[in-house]
């Protein structure tokens, strides 16, 4: 039975426990600055408790089968991208935008069925070239200072 | 189908990349003064203000300019070797940041080496302070950018922070603005600080400032006036100072309480009265504006102060070195031009000087909020 | 003044100045295509560039960046889902709607129109009115800005989508975020947990892209992994669809972008409002007074030229105030200001009379040429840029995150953006997957702060003026402005009038 149910109960459920929490950090704001956000996040769970009343609703009408138009448990793909994406964050910050770029580059595209190498290898190195072009020598961003490798790309 | 697809996509960042080249060598065109040497810089400035100005007053400008690129200071061990890095806390364009860039040009000068100015914002400048403070800049290749709510940070009420005037080696000032009070020259009701002073007790006025405490000059001056005479002047927060000057344009506000450089222009061209000044002494720049103790008798002094700062980690032979090198580039003929055309006053008040000056404000401010 | 007009054209026969021209037009283009970079960042990280110039090339350059900043963004809005800055937020939907069915090449080429058109009308302001209209500006205080972001906050209301408490949930959530941060009024912290990042609260860029851009990549990738489409045309075997400008286009968009570019130059001309809310009323006017408002979020060619010829209008309109009484309404113009009192314009009634109104009318008529330029540049380059759209995804999504990364980094120089855009992204990733509309989310981040804080500034305001109610009655402009707003919200209601006794 738990797996009919309409999936807004339980996203209704993770909303009102997120706005209680907000609520109870917005309560602990000193002086009249707690006004606004106390009223929203009151407000925020009214419409998560809409939301689960309409899931119930449409538990009860639908019984289990239901039109979504994507579902979670197919974005597969889009998790293990994501991951890509936070390990591409974590070389960004910690080594070098110069250095985890590149790597970012040509791992994003084989892993997306880029089959030509040179195809992968010349967008790689034509985007690094132009974004150090872009945002270095021409825009003098203090990209230096973030990673460990970083201070090696630094152009005076 | 893919390869042309392919083809077309390289051709497009090709396309942006000579567009990108082109807009670089333009720029690096532009702007000799980020990228070239002193004496480029100063010939070439000198090529571009000849052009614009024929006073007799350009050709000394010009000559105390070459001179001033001809010797570079270099202090102990050969420093400064590399690029100097000056942080500003505040974003670029703003006043604090153009003042920093033209110091940094003429520090340039100086020192023969690379000044760049960084924009590190954010928190009231307290990221970039703190992040100064804690970080390993105990090289002297970084200076930081303090001003007047540095030191009263730690006063603030509701968010105290860590770090005070004892955690950094004050270097030298830049910009010293006195504080002032101004009324829109058609407002009936007052025109000089008694019959202000007189209206206020009566009725309730309001101003704007950046923030209704102690961490707040203008709200200082607020609380003390009201201390003081018994006036009632009540407090909007904003954003900004163009904030209060709309306000107080739009006559949303009733009263203007600003810095000299703020009412400058509206006080020459008469839009504006400047009623007194909040120092010991007449400015230069309105001689005939009343100091607040001889309008009223009562002495109170405010300003906005901006300098520079070392990490407490740096060695203090360098911090000594540069800030005779900061107070030499202060003497630039073309830094002091800049600053004057963005109606700023200097000052080269430094090292402890400095610090006491800065202290000084800070210990009025705790005596008016104690009472 | 035309003889003033005269002398500033003679400033067009230097080389600098065009040269200024040139690289404002292109660069603000390039810098708008970058997400996460705007106008804002761009015109800052050309203060220490112009630092050397003469102020009528240096102004000229910004100014000209300015535009085609806002409109760079709207291009990567409609070709990637990727709006470069909040003003490009309410082209995306419909834009990227018809870069789907391969009608790229028209869109970009209406996005173009429209923002030249919006621009231009703009700039007329700017040069024929704008000692007139500064004036006027001075009637908008507090109370003024507070009703114009209600005005947004019922614009949100017909954003929400097909379930309406799950679009206002995201529009409260969006308002909560706006909360985060230093209050401007007491200067009590709120929800920032001790973090010195947190402090000037969240803003709005990161969490677009996030939202938009990276949400829309991870589908893409989901797409092209499970083998539902490479590109983003939804059939690239036919390639681009359509002409640049189909007949019956002048005839449907020249009301809708008349009236975009006037109510864009108004609002851009309200100290606080800014491009971004400019183009969203705009949208929802046209989709409110629409007799086909069902088209809008599906492709909608009047969508499109409502909000891109209002955001451009707003950077004509913004810069009035500016001007005439040295007001700064946005980060924008708050740099360009900067950028005057470098250069030794103090801005006021002295740049109108006298030699230096010649440099500011040639700082006029160079933000004209901008826009005049940008058209050009953008309706020749619209294949091209159209040709986007048949890149693969394999390709084009990884130049996007690593673009995405480095413009958000470059907003403010700091990792915390980036952080803050790729938690965005993966939030906009489950809020579309589970049908939340992320478009109120961003407004309501963009408006949280001008209705708060603004509501309790008016507050403070009236309490010498006997309470809220009676310092209401003593502002026209609050009046007309309450007016404006009963009368949009009565608009759906009034139309189905119009509709029956037309029936009948």
């Amino acid at each position: 039975m738990a797996t009919k149910i309409h999936r807004d109960i339980p996203v209704g459920a993770v909303l009102l426990i997120f706005s209680t929490i907000a609520l109870y950090f917005a309560r602990g704001i000193k002086g009249e600055a707690k006004v606004v956000p106390m009223a929203l996040t009151i407000l925020m769970i009214v419409c998560a408790l809409v939301i689960i009343f309409n899931g119930i609703r449409a538990t009860n009408t639908c019984h289990g089968e239901y039109d979504y138009k994507m579902k979670l448990g197919e974005g597969r793909n889009a998790f293990i991208f994501m991951g890509f994406i936070i390990i591409y964050y974590l070389a960004f910050r910690y080594i070098s935008y110069w250095i985890a770029t590149p790597l970012f580059m040509v791992f994003a595209q084989k892993h997306l069925k880029v089959k030509s190498w040179k195809v992968n290898l010349a967008i790689t190195v034509i985007y690094t070239v132009f974004c150090y072009i872009m945002f270095v020598v021409v825009l003098k961003l203090p990209i230096y200072k973030i990673g460990i490798l970083g201070k090696y790309f630094r152009f005076t | 189908m893919r390869k042309i697809m392919s083809l077309a996509l390289a051709g497009m960042l090709a396309a942006s990349l000579a567009a990108c080249g082109g807009s670089n060598t333009a720029a690096t065109t532009a702007a000799p003064a980020e990228t070239k040497a002193a004496e480029t810089t100063a010939a070439e400035t000198k090529a571009a203000e000849e052009t614009k100005e024929e006073e007799a007053a350009a050709a000394e400008t010009t000559a105390a300019a070459s001179e001033a690129a001809a010797e570079t200071l270099t202090g102990p061990d050969g420093f400064p070797k590399d690029t100097i890095t000056l942080v500003c806390p505040f974003s670029a364009g703003g006043g604090t940041d153009i003042g920093a860039r033209l110091l940094a040009t003429s520090l340039q000068k100086v020192l023969g080496v690379n000044v760049v100015v960084e924009n590190t914002t954010g928190a009231g400048g307290w990221n970039a302070w703190t992040d100064l403070i804690q970080g390993d800049y105990g090289d002297g290749y970084t200076i930081g950018l303090i001003n007047h709510n540095y030191a009263m940070g730690e006063l603030d009420p509701e968010n105290p922070r860590e770090y005070n005037l004892d955690d950094v080696q004050v270097l030298a000032n830049q910009a010293l603005d006195y504080n002032v009070i101004a009324f829109r020259a058609n407002d009936e009701r007052f025109n000089d600080i008694q019959s202000f002073i007189d209206y206020a007790k009566e009725n309730q006025v309001l101003i704007s400032a950046q923030a209704t405490g102690i961490t707040d000059g203008d709200a200082t001056t607020a609380e003390w006036f009201n201390q003081t005479f018994g006036t009632q002047i009540m407090i909007v927060p904003v954003d900004g100072a163009s904030d209060s000057r709309s306000m107080f344009l739009a006559g949303d506000t009733d009263v203007f309480f600003a810095s000299i450089s703020d009412v400058q222009e509206a006080y020459n061209n008469g839009e504006m009265i400047v009623a007194a000044l909040f120092a010991d002494s007449r400015s230069d720049f309105m001689p005939d504006v009343p100091t607040i103790e001889e309008a009223t008798g009562e002495s109170y002094y405010g300003f906005a102060a901006r300098g520079y700062f070392y990490p407490a980690s740096v060695d203090p032979k360098i911090a000594e070195f540069m800030t005779q090198a900061i107070l030499k580039a202060e003497e630039d003929p073309e830094y002091i031009k800049g600053m004057e055309e963005f109606g700023l006053q200097l000052d080269n008040t430094s090292g402890e000087a400095y610090k006491e000056l800065l202290s000084k404000q800070k210990d009025q401010r705790i005596a008016i909020w104690k009472k | 003044m035309m003889g003033q007009l005269g002398a500033a054209l003679a400033y067009f026969a230097s080389l600098e100045v065009l040269i200024g021209l040139a690289i404002g037009v292109i660069g603000g283009m390039i810098i708008g295509i970058i997400p996460g970079l705007g106008p804002s960042v761009g015109i800052a990280l050309l203060i220490p560039i112009s630092f050397s110039m003469s102020p009528t090339a240096a102004l000229v350059m910004m100014t000209a960046m300015y535009t085609t900043g806002v409109y760079g963004g709207s291009i990567t809005a409609v070709l990637c889902h990727t709006p470069g800055t909040a003003a490009s937020a309410a082209t995306t939907m419909d834009g990227y709607e018809l870069t789907k069915q391969g009608r790229g090449m028209e869109a970009i080429t209406v996005v173009t129109v429209a923002s030249v058109f919006g621009g231009i009308v703009g700039a007329v302001c700017l040069i024929l009115f704008a000692p007139m209209l500064g004036k006027i500006s001075l009637m908008f205080s507090c109370l003024e800005y507070f009703l114009v972001a209600c005005f947004g906050i019922l614009v949100v209301s017909g954003l929400t989508g097909e379930n309406r408490a799950k679009g206002i949930f995201s529009a409260l959530l969006g308002l909560l975020i706006g909360c985060v941060g230093m209050d401007k009024i007491s200067g009590v912290p709120r929800f920032t947990f001790g973090q010195l990042w947190l402090e000037d609260g969240l803003d709005s860029t990161p969490i677009l892209i996030g939202l938009f851009s990276i949400s829309q990549v991870l589908i893409l990738v989901d797409n092209l992994l499970s083998g539902r489409g490479s590109t983003i045309v939804d059939d690239p075997a036919a390639g681009l669809q359509g002409k640049r400008w189909e007949k019956g286009n002048t005839g449907l968009l020249a009301p809708t972008m008349v009236r975009s570019s006037i109510v864009g130059a108004f609002i851009g001309f309200i100290p606080a409002a800014g491009c971004s809310i400019a183009a969203w009323i705009s949208y929802s006017i046209a989709k409110r007074t629409s007799r086909h408002p069902e088209e809008y979020g599906h492709g909608s060619l009047v969508g499109i030229a409502a909000s891109e010829a209002a955001n451009n209008a707003a950077c004509g309109g913004a810069m009035i105030p500016l001007f005439t009484l040295g007001i700064p309404g946005s980060p924008v113009t708050a740099i360009l200001y900067g950028a005057l009192l470098m250069h030794g314009l103090q801005p006021g009634s002295g740049l109108f009379t006298g030699e230096k109104a010649v440099m500011t009318y040639a700082i006029f008529l160079g933000f004209l040429f901008a826009n005049v330029l940008m058209g050009i540049i953008g309706v020749t380059m619209a294949k091209q840029m159209a040709r986007i759209c048949l890149v693969p995804n394999s390709v084009l999504v990884p130049i996007i995150v690593a673009l995405a990364c480095i413009g958000t980094y470059a907003l403010s120089n700091s990792m915390e953006e980036v952080v803050i855009m790729l938690v965005f992204g993966v939030l906009g990733y489950l809020m579309k997957v589970l049908g939340f509309e992320p478009a109120p989310l961003v407004l309501g981040v963009v408006l949280a702060d001008i209705l708060e804080a603004n509501f309790r500034r008016a507050l403070i305001m009236a309490i010498p003026k006997g309470g809220l109610w009676n310092y209401f009655l003593t502002r026209p402009v609050s009046m007309i402005i309450v007016a404006i707003i009963v009368i949009f919200a009565l608009v759906p209601v009034l139309k189905r009038f119009f509709i029956k006794t037309e029936e009948s």
